[in-house]
């Protein structure tokens, strides 16, 4: 018996062995830096494996910083406003969830090893708070577009920014000494940061409003110029011309929604996605199929009964659900509710595909203007 | 072949991922000997599923998320106990009840709050990357506790599996030690959840000292290889993941698990290359 055990013992430590080498020869032919991939995107809950794209060629372009963009709408953005003055890799692929994606490994360190990282903030990429806080601490300069703007409650009110928790984690909880080292505020537990009751002090969804992201544009021109090696005056002057395009697209947008009259401004959305939108185009959210900031919430069958009737009480045309979240439910309550109610999915959290009409920020809002306006304009 | 562990792990999150891992890797495995050899191991899947409606309570009422789990899992324990005392059913029927009970609860708590932001997606699969400073004291803690307390109660452990009954004429006190190792079950889970989720924390309880008891039979010696299988399934797990951009903890979990297959496989060709060496030589 005891050979037996010796001879078995043996081959298990080479067949593991034999397992270990060939793993480690299939990547012997990469290089040796750590490759930053130019856009590797995998939703981990779906267990989307994309394939690995293999070290690109720019990686080894040392003059250029290095921008990482978690959303994609932010990420086109980013891209328009730095033209050739950076290379940009934006995490989020087109039609994920912002809410709920998790990045990769690689892509967290791409985050870390980013000469600037730039987020939407508010707490709204859920799926990598903590890899967000960790990047930060490891000193990687962070851009929060969220934080140039004063944030809407969700019920319309404003936020000043002395209450707003965002700023308070920045100030306090990000300095580089006390976050590696203390434990977390005692407030509340360590998730107790990443739950939306946390920061429902402000509505995160705040690329909506293209008046508002020209605020935010010029700030991050700022922000970008004031990194190592880049040319400020070009900076000033992509950025003035991307704003230029963002003070047309405002324009154009209050003209495609000038034909809908004022008692129609009225939106039954997805989850809480269009408070900025409704501001700046005085529209009116009264209700939403998840009556939430977030898509990881869900709403009671006594919710959803309520918003039936409302829906059938004023007639309401339309829900807008997201192109990045299921429809479902908000098919199932439309044709529950009588009368005519089509569901239409706007681009409210994510860009469209290459070819949808809304691959980029410019058309994605300009398209979105334009369902609505088609959905609501009596006719 | 060194390239694919150092790129894997060139940053500092990828790092502490590997840390994080590594500790959970140790305590789940070592108690985990004791699971595979008491059959424990339907009690464990189900303690690791049942620590969901405290992490539920705790995220909505704000406390701590640790301390919410330890109290789902004393409550499991509870249950499973009141059941296997009070009724003639078997043990695996009251663990399974309690399983479907505290899960059912966590997911009807969770679907009840208006405004649970998802991290879900996190308890059940793991968040290693997102392995805060707190959860790794916490993990070294556990794991602290874990060596003692198996250091301390291993002659009684040992009396436990080999006969119960013997062992209370021993004075070993069968009922305590029974208590204690699912304490250290309970603590393992509660302290590891974070790293690899609710869902596969499973796998490292359990396959690597299955792996570990195929070979050896000495019980000490069983949990260090436990341990190093343990060991090898975060490390080739997470530059797997790396790699292939999997998920982090499904890919550890299906390491552990692969190993021990790999291993099973080799003993069986040994063993059968030798019954064939003997009936060759005459």
């Amino acid at each position: 018996m005891r050979k037996i055990l010796t001879l078995s013992r043996v081959a298990a430590i080479c067949s593991l062995g034999v397992l270990a080498v060939a793993c480690g020869s299939d990547d012997t032919t990469s290089d040796n830096t750590s490759a930053t991939p130019s856009e590797t995107t995998v939703e981990i809950v779906t267990a989307d494996t994309a394939g690995t794209t293999g070290p690109t060629d720019t990686s080894s372009n040392d003059e250029l910083p290095t921008i990482v963009v978690t959303t994609n709408i932010l990420g086109d953005i980013v891209t328009q406003t730095v033209g050739d003055l950076a290379e940009v890799e934006v995490i989020m692929p087109a039609g994920a969830d912002p809410h709920d994606f998790a990045p990769s490994a690689r892509q967290a360190e791409s985050m870390e090893n980013a000469d600037l990282l730039v987020t939407n903030g508010a707490g709204f990429e859920e799926g990598m708070l903590v890899i967000l806080e960790q990047v930060e601490s490891s000193g990687t300069p962070v851009f929060s577009f969220a934080e140039q703007i004063e944030l809407i409650e969700f019920f319309g009110e404003e936020h000043s920014d002395d209450e707003h928790s965002d700023d308070e984690h920045s100030d306090e909880e990000h300095s580089d000494e006390e976050h590696s080292d203390e434990e977390p505020k005692p407030s509340g537990t360590d998730d107790a940061d990443h739950s939306s009751e946390e920061h429902s002090g402000g509505d995160p969804h705040i690329w909506n409003d293209p008046s508002r992201m020209i605020t935010a544009v010029e700030a991050f021109g700022v922000e970008f110029a004031s990194l190592d090696g880049v040319d400020a005056a070009a900076v000033e002057a992509q950025v003035q011309s991307y704003v230029d395009k963002l003070i047309a697209l405002d324009a154009e947008m209050e003209n495609t929604l000038s034909t809908i009259p004022a008692e129609q401004r009225v939106l039954v959305t997805n989850h809480e996605v269009f408070g900025y939108f409704a501001d700046r185009f005085s529209f009116e959210v009264v209700g939403a199929v998840i009556p939430s900031s977030t898509t990881n919430a869900e709403s009671s069958t006594a919710e959803v009964e309520a918003l039936v009737d409302l829906i059938e009480q004023e007639q309401i045309p339309a829900i807008f659900a997201d192109t990045s979240s299921p429809t479902r439910l908000a098919e199932a309550i439309a044709s529950s509710a009588s009368g005519e109610v089509r569901v239409v999915a706007l681009y409210s959290e994510s860009l469209g595909e290459p070819g949808s009409g809304a691959d980029t920020y410019l058309t994605m809002m300009a398209t979105n203007a334009t369902l609505i306006a088609d959905s609501l304009t009596p006719a | 072949m060194w390239n694919f562990f150092a790129d894997a792990f060139a940053s500092d999150i990828t790092r502490r991922a590997l840390v994080g891992g590594l500790i959970a890797a140790t305590t789940t495995s070592l108690i985990g000997t004791w699971v595979v050899l008491r059959g424990l191991a339907f009690f464990g899947d189900a303690m690791a599923h049942g620590v969901l409606p405290g992490i539920a309570l705790a995220v909505i009422w704000g406390f701590d998320l640790t301390l919410g789990a330890m109290a789902s899992a004393i409550v499991m324990v509870f249950g499973i106990n009141l059941v296997h005392r009070t009724t003639r059913l078997g043990d695996d029927t009251g663990i399974g009840l309690l399983f479907v009970g505290m899960l059912a609860l966590g997911v009807v708590i969770i679907s009840r709050a208006d405004t649970f932001a998802g991290d879900l997606t996190a308890f059940l699969f793991g968040d290693v990357l997102g392995v805060r400073d707190s959860e790794m004291r916490l993990g070294l803690a556990a794991l602290a506790v874990t060596v003692v307390g198996l250091v301390l109660g291993h002659r009684s452990f040992l009396a436990l599996s080999v006969n119960r009954d013997k062992a209370k004429t021993l004075g070993l006190r069968p009922g305590i030690a029974h208590f204690v190792m699912l304490a250290l079950l309970a603590l393992s889970v509660v302290a590891s959840f974070r790293v690899v989720g609710t869902l596969l924390v499973f796998g490292l309880l359990v396959a690597p000292p299955a792996t570990a008891v195929l070979l050896v039979r000495r019980i000490p010696v069983a949990m260090v290889l436990a341990v190093a299988f343990g060991w090898l399934s975060v490390v080739l797990g997470l530059a797997i993941s790396y790699h292939a951009d999997t998920a982090a903890s499904a890919t550890m979990a299906g390491v552990a698990v692969a190993q021990f297959f790999v291993v099973l496989i080799a003993i069986e060709l040994g063993a059968s290359f030798n019954r064939r060496r003997r009936i060759a030589t005459p």
